[in-house]
């Protein structure tokens, strides 16, 4: 099991004054390469959940796995931790700081030991992965590049390490729709190679076309957890706890109301589709 | 109320010109609610950052309410008359009061102290934020953040709202909250426009603009731009999921009387499509 966190809690600035409790006896267990959506209104505790997961966070009471082993443990070697876990925050465009993109994308892999030719090779393969062509931009500055293409180059360099954990933040908020598809599209290949991605979202859409498994997390504790399309197809409950709902899901209960029975789990684009040629064609005869 | 007419601007860097603006011409009337659409790198925020002066003149025209941008002597009347809310609530904030916060931008224009609770108290009402007058800013949600950033330029009662992406940092929720707010204002006669990358909220406009590579491409009614494929793949824009249900209902012999623009359209016409 790639990630097991046990009873976890977490409060920050405990015993003082400003004690917050984000995170609330929370059990939760991720297998290998699955796609996990998280969502939750914002103050919910999924930022708090990813930072523990990364080790950036120790929790106030229970414990994280990682592969099997306490990752807070003494005799972890937390090195281990960073090469398998790769974190994609907020914004990671306002992380970029090198030179050249070459510099910026290699710059995790310092540590780990490459030779030069492996080095250059894993960050071609980065850039290639998030749609560039390594010649044409590795001298360039970073910074001389748009938004979306800066996002890109921040992902790069996370991929470079190969982390077989991918966990991003809200990384799609901001993009433009054509950004938004092509960078989920490169999710879903890095899902197919076996990567495991834990994705925060807002975007039920996108949650729904894409994750396998939802997690819906509320004032820091677990308030759903299963399947994407019993969890996303819940629009009444999900709704009444400030969740966003998903725009198949919606025009699916739409039908639904004019009394037309609908798949169960029906929050796919192409699974409404498909049930909406049948209606039309079925009212057309 | 703006009048853009072939505004060219480009930035520079590291000794490179990026163009951004390439003959951007527009004009937005007295209480009209415009959208401005187009991907990342078109030109819409540059646009924006011109109407209340946060950018140098290059090149072209532009008047706001009748005033020269490029005249120095009109800043700040410009900045009076256009006031700006930008996407990131948490970059906007100048207090850890709301009322301070609130009375930054009136103590600035030289409001008179004895009108600035006045002033406070009716665009905290109009955002529907009343009673936070002493909370801190910092700790609200985020669409209450983005919706106490809306106030504080209310306060200054500018006739033209410039929204940059303002719902983008949102969870659905705050985009609800944030939304309705714009729409009570332009219902209350305010000229609004709005930048943003959710084709969903183009449907509120009266107008939609389309921008691409730094000029307006296409602009006209939802119903017309939104359901034109060819002007949303031109600009890269994908469709709203109900024009996209139409066209691909349509490729399987399903055909609906009118292309719709919202969900429950969408149900109305397949559910009469015989």
């Amino acid at each position: 099991m790639p990630i097991t966190l046990n009873h976890v809690s977490y409060t920050y600035a405990p015993g003082t004054a400003y004690a917050t409790g984000a995170l609330n006896d929370v059990s939760l267990t991720i297998s290998d390469g699955e796609f996990v959506g998280i969502m939750g209104k914002t103050g919910c505790g999924k930022s708090t959940l990813i930072q523990l997961i990364a080790g950036l966070l120790t929790p106030t009471s229970g414990t994280v796995e990682v592969d099997g082993r306490d990752i807070n443990s003494p005799s972890y070697d937390r090195s281990l931790l960073r090469r398998r876990v790769g974190v994609v925050f907020q914004h990671p465009e306002h992380q970029l700081f090198e030179t050249t993109v070459e510099r910026d994308v290699a710059f995790g892999l310092k540590h780990l030991g490459l030779s030069k030719e492996e080095k250059q090779q894993a960050v071609r393969q980065a850039l290639e992965a998030v749609g560039f062509e390594y010649e044409t931009v590795k001298n360039q500055s970073p910074l001389s590049f748009s938004g979306g293409e800066k996002r890109r180059f921040a992902i790069a360099g996370v991929l470079a390490v190969k982390p077989g954990i991918l966990i991003l933040d809200e990384p799609i908020a901001g993009l433009d729709p054509l950004g938004r598809q092509s960078f989920l599209a490169l999710l879903d290949r890095l899902h197919e190679a076996g990567t495991t991605i834990l994705m925060i979202s807002h975007n039920a859409d996108a949650i729904a076309e894409h994750a396998q498994r939802v997690v819906v997390l509320e004032q820091g504790s677990l308030l759903m957890d299963g399947e994407a399309g019993q969890v996303l197809s819940e629009n009444t409950f999900l709704k009444e706890h400030g969740i966003g709902v998903g725009q198949a899901a919606q025009i699916a209960a739409l039908l639904e109301a004019k009394g037309i029975a609908m798949e169960p789990g029906t929050v796919r684009y192409d699974d409404l589709l498909r049930q909406m040629i049948a209606i039309g064609r079925r009212l057309q005869q | 109320m703006i009048q853009a007419k072939d505004l060219t601007y480009s930035y520079r860097f590291e000794g490179s010109k990026y163009k951004t603006l390439d003959g951007f011409t527009l004009s937005v009337r007295s209480g009209e609610f415009v959208v401005i659409l187009g991907h990342n790198g078109s030109g819409k925020t540059t646009f924006a950052r011109h109407c209340n002066a946060l950018l140098p003149m290059q090149g072209g025209s532009l008047t706001v309410s009748g005033m020269d941008v490029g005249n120095k002597s009109c800043l700040w009347d410009i900045r009076r008359t256009c006031g700006m809310v930008f996407q990131n609530p948490d970059n906007q904030f100048v207090s850890s009061v709301v009322e301070e916060d609130l009375a930054f931008g009136l103590r600035n224009f030289g409001v008179p102290e004895a009108e600035i609770p006045l002033r406070i108290e009716k665009a905290l009402e109009t955002v529907g934020m009343s009673g936070f007058e002493k909370r801190s800013p910092h700790l609200l949600s985020g669409g209450q953040k983005q919706r106490i950033a809306i106030a504080g330029v209310l306060a200054v009662e500018p006739e033209i709202l410039v929204l940059d992406e303002v719902t983008a940092m949102l969870d659905p929720q705050g985009r609800r909250e944030v939304l309705s707010t714009v729409q009570r204002l332009h219902e209350e006669g305010k000229t609004i426009v709005m930048i943003s990358h959710y084709i969903e909220e183009a449907v509120l406009a009266d107008r939609v603009v389309m921008v691409h590579d730094g000029r307006v491409v296409d602009e006209g009614p939802p119903a017309e731009i939104l359901t034109d494929m060819d002007v949303l793949r031109r600009v890269g824009m994908l469709p709203p999921v109900t024009v996209q249900a139409y066209y691909d209902l349509k490729a399987a012999g399903v055909k609906l009387d009118l292309c719709p623009l919202t969900m429950e359209a969408l149900v109305e016409e397949l559910c009469r499509s015989h």
